[in-house]
């Protein structure tokens, strides 16, 4: 399957209101459909993925979804406060990581290196990849304004300090996203203008900038073909015009992304209803099978 | 009130929603329609989008100094987009009493990392450049779009995040102005810095108390304008619309929003829920029935029914507060038809 041939590790990011976490989902149960063992990452602790997947959000540690019989999509969350403290906290400086918080001296040094919470995430992240022995890791990126800014973090640190253990996580957290072998980026985008506009725009920035490796594009929520009846109604031709004419402008946009990015493309049909049931992530998965 | 009568008592107006539901087209629309009443309005928006200059008919871009847009309106309308490191020396040139302080500044990491619109720094920067707007006499109603953030009420709480910063015991430390009571507290605290100077290296703190330590005679100034800021946004001259879309994540989004904002005494004075697609079939229960489940007009009247229970949690968490509902085209919101075509649902809500 093209979707995960390019690395163990996909980051799904886009701008947000794009469908990141049904597109995260949807590729869950694609992939454990062909027979892997999916581990899927939700990090900005809302619950949404979780959720998407029928997986209680109470815990951080991996829980098996019920929508794969044999267990294996499991999914797992990482919270970016706590995992400041815990990294404190693995590297003996545990008291520290209380106090900090108390002190309120976290807000601080939050402020002093921003990003810091995205770095931890990312270490985290790295972490959970090995120790895991899924075939697959899935992350939902965090819906920020922007795609990039999680995945610059490190960049942007390997800028600020120059020494101690932060410089070398974000070292350490840089050469882990950016190894293409090991990690790749899918970004998702709906079939309209200004998102095809952003994601073609962010698409270079990482090859460019970051030096990351891109994998397949998602265009979420693309307009099915309609049927006509026999004998179309006042009704019947104003809706076939309305939705012809949404076919033909979001055909525009895909044509634009296509011509500018030299990247595979997955195409997810628009549903109507709602997207946290199982049939609907069955029909979105058969398309990156497909 | 309707949103017409809104935007004529308003001064300034937040324009609020989480991303991808049309709040910077909104802001833009909202803006045209001031104008068409007769005010002075500018419009700020944090989005980069160039098919919204092009949309406002500047194919030159938005720019960080407000400019006037060409329009047959009896009023005007002016556009400007957030740079945040324009606005952040804005200020800083401001509050300094030299230039030689004003370099210092400029020249520290940490300011450098502030300035590029990292973590809340552009929701500060978004009410500072609405602050400066509301007294500039070009202009009598600011409208801001505000930063697609992972929390949108960021740009509410940013002029108080800066003051708590102040008072912050350990940051009162590294600038060495505590009482001697919190000095004894310190010498724990400064064990403390030395050990995150041991995790986060050495050369960030030192940046770090630099930079506050430089940032300290501004405090003042920065105090006094977070007082007036958080006045101007809780006085009965500010105005608060929330843009949703009628999908059930986003109107969850939008409810926490209704409720954070209340306790902030903020309450929103009209809602808009964009997107909504219409109905072909809405009084016609035998069309209905002979139709296969594909055919356009069914499709559409089942997505238009689901979009209406979708909004309906939003509808009922706003209670009294006017809604204006805003037809999804075919083709999404980025040319000057477009922006009419919101500028035209906003005017059929006053009749």
């Amino acid at each position: 399957m093209q979707f995960v041939a390019a690395s163990r590790v996909v980051i799904v990011a886009g701008k947000g209101g794009v469908g990141k976490t049904t597109v995260t989902a949807a590729a869950a149960v694609a992939l454990a459909q062909s027979g892997r063992r999916v581990l899927a990452v939700e990090v900005d602790g809302t619950g949404a993925l979780r959720r998407l997947l029928a997986v209680p959000d109470g815990s951080l540690a991996p829980l098996p979804s019920p929508f794969a019989e044999d267990g294996s999509i499991r999914v797992a969350a990482i919270d970016p406060e706590p995992s400041l403290v815990g990294y404190l906290s693995e590297r003996g400086f545990g008291a520290l990581g209380s106090t900090l918080t108390k002190s309120g001296m976290l807000h601080l040094v939050a402020t002093a290196i921003p990003g810091i919470r995205d770095l931890v995430v990312l270490g985290r992240l790295r972490q959970l990849a090995a120790a895991d022995d899924a075939d697959v890791v899935l992350v939902d990126a965090p819906a920020a304004g922007h795609a990039l800014s999680f995945l610059r973090t490190p960049t942007d640190i390997v800028q600020t300090a120059r020494s101690g253990p932060i410089r070398q996580q974000a070292d350490a957290s840089r050469a882990f996203i950016a190894d293409g072998s090991q990690v790749t980026v899918t970004l998702v985008t709906t079939p309209q203008a200004t998102p095809v506009r952003e994601l073609i725009e962010t698409a270079y920035s990482i090859e460019d900038e970051l030096d990351l490796t891109l994998g397949p594009v998602v265009v979420n929520m693309v307009e099915p073909e309609f049927s006509s009846p026999e004998t179309p109604s006042h009704a019947d031709r104003a809706a076939e015009d309305f939705l012809a004419a949404r076919i033909a402008a979001e055909q525009d946009h895909i044509v634009v992304l296509a011509d500018e990015l030299a990247l595979p493309r997955i195409e997810l049909p628009r549903l109507d209803g709602n997207p946290s049931t199982i049939d609907h992530l069955e029909v979105l998965s058969d398309r990156f099978t497909s | 009130m309707s949103i017409g009568a809104t935007l004529d008592r308003s001064s300034v107006m937040l324009v609020v929603g989480s991303g991808g539901v049309g709040k910077t087209t909104t802001a833009a629309a909202l803006a045209i329609k001031a104008a068409h009443s007769g005010r002075k309005a500018v419009v700020v928006t944090v989005d980069p989008a160039k098919r919204l200059a092009d949309a406002l008919g500047m194919p030159g871009g938005l720019t960080a100094e407000p400019q006037q847009i060409d329009l047959e309106a009896p009023g005007e309308l002016w556009a400007l987009m957030l740079d945040p490191r324009t606005t952040f020396e804005r200020l800083i040139a401001r509050e300094s009493a030299h230039d030689d302080l004003t370099n210092e500044i400029k020249n520290n990491r940490v300011y450098g990392n502030l300035a590029d619109g990292l973590s809340g720094t552009q929701e500060y920067l978004a009410t500072e450049e609405l602050y400066s707007l509301h007294q500039d006499h070009r202009f009598d109603l600011v409208i801001v779009d505000t930063p697609p953030s992972r929390h949108v009420l960021d740009i509410v709480d940013a002029p108080n995040r800066l003051v708590t910063l102040f008072d912050n015991r350990v940051y009162r430390l590294l600038t060495g102005r505590g009482s001697n009571a919190t000095r004894l507290v310190g010498k724990a605290a400064q064990r403390m810095v030395r050990t995150v100077a041991g995790v986060v290296g050495a050369d960030v703190v030192q940046d770090a108390i630099d930079f506050f330590n430089v940032f300290e005679s501004l405090e003042g100034g920065f105090r006094e304008r977070a007082v007036a800021v958080n006045e101007l946004l809780t006085s009965p001259e500010a105005s608060v619309v929330i843009v949703a879309g009628p999908r059930p994540d986003v109107v969850v989004t939008a409810c926490d929003l209704i409720d954070a904002l209340q306790r902030r005494s903020m309450p929103p004075d009209a809602a808009i829920i964009n997107l909504l697609h219409p109905d072909p079939l809405a009084s016609l229960a035998d069309e209905r029935a002979d139709r296969s489940a594909d055919a356009a007009a069914v499709r559409l009247h089942q997505r238009a029914t689901s979009e209406l229970a979708a909004s309906q949690p939003l509808v009922a968490a706003l209670g009294e507060v006017p809604v204006v509902r805003i037809s999804s085209l075919p083709d999404d919101i980025h040319d000057a038809d477009g922006l009419s075509h919101i500028v035209a649902c906003l005017a059929d809500d006053d009749d």
